[in-house]
């Protein structure tokens, strides 16, 4: 199997080798024959990646411990499916398993049905590029096939922080949307290359980058999940750099979606849509950078100085040729695009949407690299933590969730600000109402109350254009409620499947805001039969216990919990003695009564009846998986339906622009 | 057991092998014939689209009556300037059309009045 592995390895890279230069020969010679045979070269890859990570999940599956990954990962004990994840819990497992889903994304790209188009051998090359650092990297560095010298007894086993359902999902959904934005990118440099400055790299992409921004969204409300659950702090987001590593591509990534609209519809901010779609790819590419570099501190960090290496070195290639791509093209793009007409219109509010979220991804990269910054220049590593991030991304934040109320409420076409105000009066006056009904209730916090506020003003106004849309149409068609909402939908999937995913953050904004300005926090010793008293909620202590499971010593405390004086049930907080890690792994206890999380950590303990624990009251946390949710809900929505306009002039508010777009 | 992995190992490079070759021993290609999705002028279709889009804009309050009065009549000369576009080409067709045939039946009574003559002959 190391022989059949190994083959899978270094012929890849040969293909990968192979692939790029029939592509350039192709191009040069004109000829159909050898950009086939590139095809034919991604399809090995295909077939060679996936022969490759079969193999080391059969490895994996079957504790073939005289393989170094699979002894330092696995232990005979742990369940099959930690076994099978242990694929990715190191670098050389998530090395392969990102290049399996960058080889199977060039092969559905290259052998898709707009295999002809002439941008396809460079978006090829480029991807190829992609995978020949990846198989460099991993035959170089990191060989999932590599074997021990001696065949030890049983692994090392996996971290318990990975012994966990969010860590099945969140590398996998990651690396899908990491990989995923590779596409676009390549698409750009591709139409940069050919000097085609019209929106068909976006439009043959729009899928994609929809599906990439899914998995990033995804990946990261996974994380988000993970952490809450399982690191036991308490909180599901802690400004940790790997963590802000995924959230800076997503927020560019996001910028990204919001301005190829104004490209698709009126052949406008064509430069910032190919700085953002090289901005998101390389920091993709940066996140994976300080995952496995270790230049900076992090519980999710894979610590392999020489790797970080290869990706910086890979990093700065790219970043060159993207550089001098650009350049090159820029007079061209220049000329093609259309300027902004107006300060008040549909496309300055996305500009100013896309200028806050990079402004947002500026500051996180900023705080992360601080410490290094500021290493660099004073000799001491300075880090500035969670309250940097809060201060900065607050207000930054505060002003996405107005510009996204605000932004729906103006025209395509024609844009005037009497007509903006009152369309947005009502939902303006709901989020007002929920700020004063708040300040009634004696609610504290002016600038959550404002936040607040801002998240239903931001909620109405989709709700309102709902409605509005509804009625609009009944009034044309005059067709019953529930199918004029049905087919308003079916219409115009991208636009209200947007709108979908806008709810989704207005309620996310209300758990983010909630459980930030509203929890409560102690750390209280009980003896058996004594009760503590957090928030609403009463806690009574029964007892601890002991039990295996696994081969791993388990210690579990039950008590006993009220709401508001009623019966809310019982939590069971453990802590793992696992055979094969060092440190014991905190279970959380988590109990949800009306939107309030009880959060209990079993800390310590003197004996079976005296322990010390760690208590919680997270308001509203669920609504962030739920906004979640509603946001994936949202996406998919906006990807299986709606074709992209042929035409971006035809909607554009200057009519000598349509006139030219008619007698092409 | 070694031999089983060895030929697995030949099985999966004489596989990628034949993916690279095969196309230079297939008779199907010559030289590229590229495709591009933009080169296609503007629709009537996508001009009803704006319209509609348009007066969804106006049915939901977002512009005024005279505004879209103003764009929709713009719209409205757009789908006149391209129809006549097309009937241009149209008749353009047909006036083709009509001298290829008219050569061809002037060809035709050319050859039957030399088979005439022949005969007559």
């Amino acid at each position: 199997m190391y022989i059949v592995g190994n083959t899978a390895l270094y012929a890849g890279l040969l293909m990968a080798a192979y692939g790029l230069a029939a592509n350039f020969i192709g191009i040069k010679k004109n000829s159909a024959r050898w950009l086939e045979s590139a095809r034919g070269a991604v399809l090995a890859l295909v077939l060679l990646t996936s022969v490759a990570s079969f193999l080391l999940f059969y490895l994996l599956g079957t504790g073939q411990f005289q393989y170094q990954y699979v002894a330092s990962y696995t232990s005979e004990n742990l369940p099959l499916i930690y076994k099978l994840t242990a694929f990715w819990a190191g670098n050389a497992g998530s090395l392969l398993l990102w290049l399996l889903l960058l080889c199977i994304f060039t092969g559905m790209v290259v052998f898709s049905k707009e295999k002809h188009n002439r941008m396809m051998p460079y978006v090829s090359i480029v991807l190829l590029l992609n995978i020949l650092f990846f198989f460099i990297v991993i035959t170089a560095t990191s060989n999932p096939f590599e074997m021990t010298d001696t065949i030890p007894a049983d692994g090392k086993g996996l971290n318990p922080m990975l012994q966990h359902p969010g860590m099945i999902l969140h590398p996998v959904t990651l690396y899908l949307g990491y990989v995923g934005f590779a596409v676009p990118f390549a698409f750009a440099i591709a139409a940069l290359i050919l000097k085609r400055m019209d929106a068909e790299w976006i439009k043959l992409t729009r899928r994609w980058t929809l599906t990439a921004w899914l998995f990033l969204t995804l990946g990261n409300m996974i994380g988000g999940w993970w952490a809450y659950m399982e690191l036991g702090w308490g909180g599901y987001w802690a400004w940790d750099p790997v963590e802000n590593a995924s959230f800076m591509p997503w927020l560019t990534a996001t910028a990204f979606l919001h301005s190829v609209m104004i490209q698709e519809r009126k052949g406008m901010l064509k430069i910032w849509n190919i700085v953002l779609v090289i901005v998101t790819y390389l920091l993709t590419i940066f996140g994976t950078f300080l995952v496995r570099s270790g230049i900076l501190t992090s519980v999710h960090a894979f610590n392999d100085g020489t790797l970080g290496n290869y990706f910086l070195i890979f990093m700065v290639a790219m970043l060159l040729i993207s550089i001098y791509v650009f350049i090159t093209r820029y007079p061209l793009i220049r000329k093609e695009t259309n300027p902004i007409e107006s300060y008040f219109s549909k496309e300055s509010s996305f500009l100013l949407n896309n200028l806050i979220l990079v402004a947002g991804a500026f500051a996180v990269f900023w705080g992360t690299m601080y410490p290094l910054f500021s290493e660099a220049l004073t000799g001491v590593k300075v880090n500035v933590g969670p309250p940097y991030f809060t201060k900065v991304m607050a207000p930054i934040m505060f002003a996405l969730i107005v510009l996204m109320a605000v932004c729906p409420l103006i025209a395509w076409q024609k844009a005037k600000v009497k007509r903006f105000i009152k369309t947005g009066q009502w939902p303006f006056l709901a989020g007002l109402a929920a700020a004063a009904a708040l300040v009634a209730a004696g609610v504290e916090g002016p600038f959550a109350i404002i936040g607040l506020g801002a998240a239903v003003f931001m909620f109405a106004v989709h709700v309102q254009e709902f409605m509005f849309g509804i009625r609009a149409r009944r009034k044309v068609t005059k067709e019953s409620m529930f199918s004029a909402a049905w087919k308003l939908m079916r219409k115009n999937q991208r636009r209200y499947g947007g709108y979908i995913v806008h709810i989704g953050v207005a309620v996310i904004a209300v758990g983010v805001i909630a459980s930030h300005a509203y929890s409560d926090e102690m750390l209280t010793t009980l003896e058996k039969g004594e009760t503590a008293r957090i928030g609403d909620f009463a806690l009574t202590f029964k007892g601890l216990s002991e039990r295996m499971e696994n081969g791993n010593g388990i210690v579990a405390a039950d008590m006993d919990i009220s709401y508001k004086g009623k019966s809310a049930g019982t939590v069971r907080p453990e802590k793992i003695f696992y055979s094969t890690w060092p440190e014991p792994s905190s279970e959380v206890a988590i109990k949800t009564v009306a939107s309030q999380d009880l959060y209990v950590v079993l800390s310590t303990w003197e004996n079976e009846d005296k322990a010390t624990f760690q208590l919680k009251v997270n308001p509203f946390v669920s609504w962030i998986w739920i906004g979640g949710f509603i946001m994936v809900f949202g996406i998919i929505v906006a990807l299986l339906g709606g074709k992209t306009r042929k035409l971006a002039a035809v909607s554009a508010v200057n009519p000598e622009f349509v006139k030219a777009g008619v007698s092409k | 057991m070694e031999y089983v992995y060895l030929f697995a190992s030949s099985v999966l490079i004489i596989a990628c092998l034949y993916f690279v070759v095969s196309p230079f021993f297939s008779g199907r290609f010559e030289t590229v014939a590229a495709s591009g999705a933009d080169d296609k002028p503007v629709r009537l279709e996508d001009i009803y689209e704006a319209v509609n889009e348009l007066e969804m804009e106006y049915l939901m309050k977002k512009i005024s009556e005279k505004d879209f009065l103003q764009l929709k009549e713009q719209y409205q000369m757009l789908a006149v300037q391209l129809m006549k576009q097309e009937a241009d080409t149209v008749v353009r067709k047909s006036k083709k059309d009509k001298a290829e045939e008219q050569a061809v039946e002037r060809e035709i009574l050319l050859e039957l009045q030399k088979l005439r003559a022949q005969k007559g002959s």
